[in-house]
């Protein structure tokens, strides 16, 4: 019986392991491939192309079933591969993960991938189902990422940068996106700086569909700046959904070229004692961003639905000066930005917040503060010290330990005031749980 | 014995003809990937009925290469669709793709090539076979790309 377990076990194993082809990349080195030979048996491979990022690509396109390229190279960190040639077309199903190289964090990768203005494109996909994440992709002569008929992928937590003072015909474009379904690109930092003569975009949707451009997320969200032209421009294109997304210092931000159906940006109506109205599609989702000025979208605020008669409201506010809007109705369709409105910039000096409640307290005491400003859904209540109190939205405090922490209000402008709370000695609970009692009971 | 003598001297005489056409230039990682041109008018992609598709390999030696042949099929080595044929010409050290009546240059033993596809070309075509000629006038190995 024992064995039956055993093997059993061994078999999950060996599936769990054999699943998946995994080809660690372990150099920074591009050879050229037509004096060190790639070859798909790994022992007859010349060991100068073994190990490099243009073996593991060749390894994707030889083989069958799904495989995954990481990344091991030695030593510390950032390690930036030169492209010599150009990396093989990807014709296979993969995921590239940048982010299983040693030391990297969230928007911190570890691997640069460097294409020295050569070279069109640093990866040209032609395959479906691609995962490209947590690299570092520079220097390219065209596209950081280009992805053609390469549905249900997803490119996530890159950063694609380019400085370009080269003048070209061509365009200049962080990920291009052409014929391809279901593409979800989320966490990405793109920005693709180009010679005043020279166009450039930060996401191109080419005859595209259903895909997915950033989320509400702080983690979803793509930050998009310093294109020349167009953030993202979806061309003969339906269902892109644009949401979240920070963008600034480009001409436009968001271009529907024959695309989304077209649809207009919701109108903003007024911004009154911090509410936001205006007029959209029915039942559309609204997203509302502080904004520097026209075309940008700095910092995401709200997200409200339109009623049945297309009117919605909400409660924002940012220190930019501006606010902008976007839609999406229940296709996905993304509307572009609106025009921005101003706000006014309120000076904190002249609210005087003051809290109100309990400056001393005792382990396990529960406490309730208010604070004098206009309550908001966007207002918060923090404490300095967790470990001491912690306080939730509505201002109730749980208190945990003796110590001292500071009780932190901040309201809708961003405007704060604090208190300092004094939680006493674990020694004197219960002399106070006496004086609590026979206070209540006077009550 | 005799017989199995001659089949050998005839084998050893096809193996040197076959050595003998075969070229020095070699190519590899044929590449095809769409191009945007952008109109500068009005700083939107250029409206065309097709599309442009950029097709790119390796070459060990640009400077050996004379010329490219770029077949459109429907099946591997054949141009029943389209056929591309473009020359290399080289100038001050530089050289370019001599295609139609344009001439695109070239970088570092990269062979590449625009090519306008009309919407029809563009659903017929299944395969791209791609090899070039030397100036010896022997012919490639051949790259293939699969649609």
């Amino acid at each position: 019986m024992k064995k039956i377990f055993l093997h059993i076990i061994l078999m999950v194993i060996t599936a769990t392991v054999y699943c998946q082809n995994v080809y660690v990349v372990t150099k920074t080195t591009d050879p050229d491939p037509f004096t060190y030979k790639f070859d798909n048996i790994d022992s007859l491979c010349d060991p100068e192309m073994y190990g490099t990022l243009q073996w593991a690509i060749n390894k994707v396109n030889n083989n069958t079933g799904e495989s995954k390229i990481e990344f091991n190279i030695p030593g510390a960190g950032p390690h930036e591969i030169i492209l010599n040639y150009y990396l093989p077309q990807i014709n296979n199903t993969t995921i590239i993960d940048g982010s299983t190289q040693n030391g990297y964090s969230y928007a911190n990768p570890q691997i640069v991938i460097n294409a020295q203005h050569k070279h069109k494109s640093i990866f040209d996909v032609y395959s479906t189902n691609i995962t490209i994440k947590g690299l570092k992709l520079t220097s390219f002569a065209q596209n950081g990422i280009l992805l053609h008929e390469c549905s249900n992928s997803l490119i996530t937590e890159n950063i694609i940068s380019n400085y370009s003072t080269i003048s070209s015909k061509t365009s200049y474009t962080g990920i291009f996106i052409n014929g391809c379904q279901n593409v979800e690109v989320y966490g990405n930092n793109i920005e693709v700086a180009v010679n005043p003569l020279t166009k450039s975009y930060g996401i191109y949707l080419s005859k595209s569909f259903n895909c997915t451009i950033g989320g509400t997320d702080v983690s979803m969200a793509n930050t998009i700046n310093n294109c020349r032209n167009y953030v993202v421009f979806p061309s003969n294109s339906q269902q892109i959904k644009i949401s979240g997304n920070i963008i600034f210092d480009c001409e436009k931000a968001i271009y529907l070229d024959s695309s989304n159906d077209n649809i207009q940006p919701p109108e903003i109506s007024e911004y009154t004692n911090g509410i936001l109205s205006g007029t959209a599609l029915p039942n559309s989702t609204i997203e509302v961003f502080g904004s520097t000025g026209a075309e940008n979208a700095n910092e995401y605020l709200a997200s409200v639905i339109a009623d049945e008669n297309g009117d919605w409201e909400v409660e924002c506010y940012s220190s930019l000066g501006f606010i902008t809007s976007l839609q999406y109705n229940f296709k996905n369709n993304s509307s572009e930005l609106s025009l921005v409105i101003p706000i006014p910039i309120i000076d904190c000096d002249s609210i005087n917040l003051k809290i109100s409640g309990p400056f001393e307290a005792y382990p396990g005491d529960y406490l309730k503060y208010e604070c004098s400003g206009r309550p908001s859904s966007i207002s918060s209540w923090t404490t300095s010290n967790q470990e001491v109190a912690q306080i939730n939205e509505n201002g109730e405090v749980q208190c945990y330990s003796s110590g001292f922490t500071n009780i932190i209000y901040t309201d809708i402008h961003g405007c704060t005031t604090s208190n300092l709370l004094t939680i006493h000695e674990n020694s004197d609970y219960e002399k106070h749980s006496v004086y609590v009692l026979v206070k209540d009971s006077t009550i | 014995m005799k017989a199995k003598l001659i089949l050998f001297a005839i084998s050893l005489t096809i193996s040197g003809f076959i050595a003998a056409q075969s070229s020095n230039v070699q190519i590899m990682d044929i590449l095809v990937s769409p191009v945007t041109v952008i109109d500068t008018s009005t700083n939107l992609p250029m409206q065309t009925n097709g599309e442009n598709l950029a097709i790119l390999c390796k070459t060990n030696d640009l400077a050996s290469v004379e010329n490219v042949t770029i077949l459109f099929g429907t099946s591997e080595n054949l141009g029943d669709i389209i056929t591309v044929n473009a020359e290399i010409v080289e100038s001050d050290g530089t050289y370019y793709l001599s295609i139609g009546n344009e001439l695109q240059e070239l970088q570092e033993n990269v062979i590449s090539a625009t090519i306008e596809l009309s919407q029809q070309q563009l659903e017929a075509y299944n395969f791209i076979t791609m090899y070039v000629i030397d100036n010896a006038e022997q012919q490639s190995n051949h790259l293939v790309f699969t649609k």
